[in-house]
């Protein structure tokens, strides 16, 4: 009997959890944890990711994410150093981690660094696991279309033109980029051009477009082809 | 047993509830979703229409004032129209790259806009330096054929928006169809864009590019070329090297370098084999070097490659320094010969190397500055404070180069380079030095 009602209070606390889950994910509330890290921006938790990798309490990639991988990795971090564990990277956690975590509160962000921010999105969505060439060139192709005539006049406008990049079709533009995409972003910037006024790339293995098979391939790195077209 | 089925009754009485009650909620959310989506699919709608709308209205706005100016073609009322061309240009630029047309579809259209703004700018200057507009007057005459039939087929798609009757995100499948190519199978409504030559950045009638610095150099082999990429980074500990196909607009050869610590990419020309262009990846250590040491490793590489150049421009940003060099001769810096180089920070390694301008624009130019530097802070506004005044060359938007006068300057805390014509002391451009978290910038 006890048992019966324990196993019928189970089911509908389930179906009710259920339920709940389902009414919370699709009225798209994101139930993140707030003041995880000072500024709660992805750099933030990257900053964080990276320096417990170094210490050895960290083990996956660095992505920005705040996942319980990363909680944990807190916790280990705060419960060795004899900090109280909340799993809250708050001014002493951030001290003892020896980092320095951005304020997210006030914009003194450049339109510069706006437009490196964007450049490097659009490299790691499109270019992430190419070699670094391969990076600078997706980067200098972005610039070169802003410098031609064809093209939107400006980064945003290239990058989000319709149909130009998959990465912004799939969603991967709002990931959150390495290291590495932002120095080919910034090389890019700086006006290094591995593709010589390329405009055009692709990926032979996976480019349906009968169109971008008809131009000219000028050079390859690594899988993608670059055409000036 | 009575008792037995009871309870297994209202277990499943239980069960069913419970179902019955996440059935609800999951209709219920899904009720809500759909709506949301249909709200954000609405606002997309109305913003592409939008667009579509403010593209209509800059095209007839930039017919109106071309046809204005096939009748007046100069003077102060010319150069207000041209005023307005070039930002309702660029308008309709911006509309038509926010619509969901592919932006192959939309490519020539779009060039064809950015080259109506950059002519009016070409044109405007040309009447501000007391030229007669009577050269342009064919230009202006073919843009107007070609801004009345794009308008009259936008004209058309925005009067079936306006009637309820275009599903907007289908705009390119439906007729009147405007944007594609003329390689597509309804070429039959597709605009024919003329050919525009003028005195600018997007003008058709441009030089191609061409490596003046290498003429007459000594051809090199694809061989010989591999050597000195294998060779030109001695700290590299190059393994083997992989060409990637050679260019064949620019005489280059695309080589790979692999090394101990990554790998190093070279452009080598096959005229001179110089170095055009060099990127390495490898990881960054701590930074042991400051400006002074990266500044000589940056020069002495650039000439073990060929370039006798100075450091102009320093920047430094996550652990490496870009380093800025020209030529100076007679005193005179020539900036449209800049070759850029990328050092590490953590032991002086060069990362990169830049030198397309210099391979492009060096060659023996005249460098005389016909004014007297003495004039140049009689030129200064008198409220700027001037530290220094030096010789440059320096490169226009056109294509262009014109021998300058550098005055640097301060004003209220803020840092300028004004860049005076060395013949006569007009201003030909003004810098501002920004400092950013990468470091000065010029804007």
């Amino acid at each position: 009997m006890v048992m019966n009602k324990k196993r019928s209070l189970c089911l509908i606390m389930l179906a009710l959890i259920i339920a709940l889950g389902a009414f919370m994910g699709a009225a798209s509330v994101r139930a993140d944890a707030k003041n995880i890290i000072k500024g709660d921006t992805k750099e933030n938790i990257r900053i964080v990711q990276q320096r417990l990798k170094e210490l050895g309490y960290y083990k996956i990639a660095v992505d920005g994410i705040w996942g319980p991988k990363t909680l944990a990795g807190v916790k280990n971090f705060q419960r060795a150093k004899g900090l109280v564990v909340d799993g809250i990277v708050g001014s002493r956690t951030e001290k003892a981690l020896g980092v320095t975590l951005k304020s997210s509160g006030g914009s003194t962000t450049s339109t510069s660094n706006s437009d490196l921010n964007l450049l490097a999105r659009c490299v790691y969505g499109e270019a992430r696991g190419e070699p670094y060439t391969g990076q600078v060139a997706v980067a200098a192709v972005v610039l070169n279309r802003v410098r031609s005539s064809k093209f939107p006049n400006s980064i945003s406008g290239v990058i989000y033109q319709s149909g130009a990049f998959t990465a912004v079709a799939d969603g991967q533009i709002n990931l959150s980029p390495n290291t590495s995409a932002y120095n080919a972003a910034r090389d890019a910037l700086n006006g290094w051009d591995p593709t010589n006024g390329c405009l055009y790339y692709y990926n032979p293995a996976t480019a349906t477009s009968k169109w971008i098979w008809s131009l000219k391939v000028e050079l390859k790195i690594g899988r993608h082809n670059f055409a000036r077209g | 047993m009575e008792q037995r089925k009871e309870k297994r009754s209202k277990g499943w009485l239980i069960t069913a509830i419970s179902l019955m009650l996440f059935s609800m909620c999951l209709g219920v959310s899904l009720v809500f979703s759909l709506a949301h989506n249909a709200r954000a699919q609405q606002a997309l709608e109305r913003t592409y229409e939008q667009n579509l709308y403010e593209l209509g209205d800059n095209l007839s706005n930039i017919e109106v004032n071309l046809s204005k100016l096939m009748v007046a073609p100069e003077g102060r009322f010319a150069t207000t129209l041209l005023t307005d061309v070039y930002s309702e240009a660029l308008a309709a630029e911006k509309a038509l790259s926010s619509l969901p047309v592919d932006w192959h579809d939309s490519e020539n259209a779009a060039g064809f806009l950015n080259q109506v703004a950059d002519f009016a700018v070409s044109y405007q200057q040309a009447l501000i330096a007391g030229k007669t507009g009577n050269n342009y007057a064919e230009t202006v005459e073919n843009m107007y054929v070609t801004v009345r039939g794009l308008n009259a087929q936008i004209s058309d798609s925005v009067a079936l928006a306006s009637q309820n009757k275009l599903d907007i995100r289908r705009i390119t499948s439906q007729k009147p169809f405007v944007f594609r190519s003329s390689e597509s199978k309804v070429a039959h409504n597709s605009i024919e864009y003329p050919e525009l030559i003028y005195d600018g950045p997007f003008s058709d009638g441009r030089a191609k590019e061409h490596y003046c610095h290498l003429d007459g150099a000594e051809s090199v082999s694809l061989e010989e070329a591999k050597e000195i990429a294998m060779s030109a980074l001695p700290d590299f500990n190059a393994k083997s090297v992989s060409s990637a196909g050679k260019s064949e607009n620019e005489p280059l050869y695309e080589l790979t370098v692999s090394g101990e610590r990554g790998e190093a990419y070279f452009s080598i020309s096959e005229h001179g084999g110089k170095i055009v262009n060099l990127t390495v990846s490898r990881p960054l250590g701590a930074i042991m070097l400051g400006e002074t040491s990266a500044k000589a490793c940056a020069k002495d590489f650039a000439a073990r490659a060929g370039y006798d150049v100075e450091p102009v421009w320093y920047l430094a940003n996550g652990g490496v320094a870009y380093v800025n060099l020209a030529p100076i001769e007679n005193g005179v810096v020539l900036y449209t010969d800049l070759v850029k180089v990328k050092v590490a920070l953590d032991n002086g390694d060069v990362l990169g190397l830049e030198a397309k301008n210099y391979c492009l624009n060096h060659t023996e130019r005249p460098t005389e500055l016909k004014m007297n530097k003495a004039a140049i802070p009689t030129l200064i506004d008198s409220r700027l404070k001037l530290n220094s005044v030096r010789g440059a060359l320096i490169p226009l938007e056109n294509g262009a180069q014109r021998l300058c006068y550098e005055a640097a300057c301060e004003y209220k805390g803020l840092d300028y380079f004004i860049y005076l014509d060395a013949s006569n002391g007009e201003t030909v451009k003004i810098m501002r030095t920004v400092d950013s978290e990468q470091g000065s910038l010029v804007m």
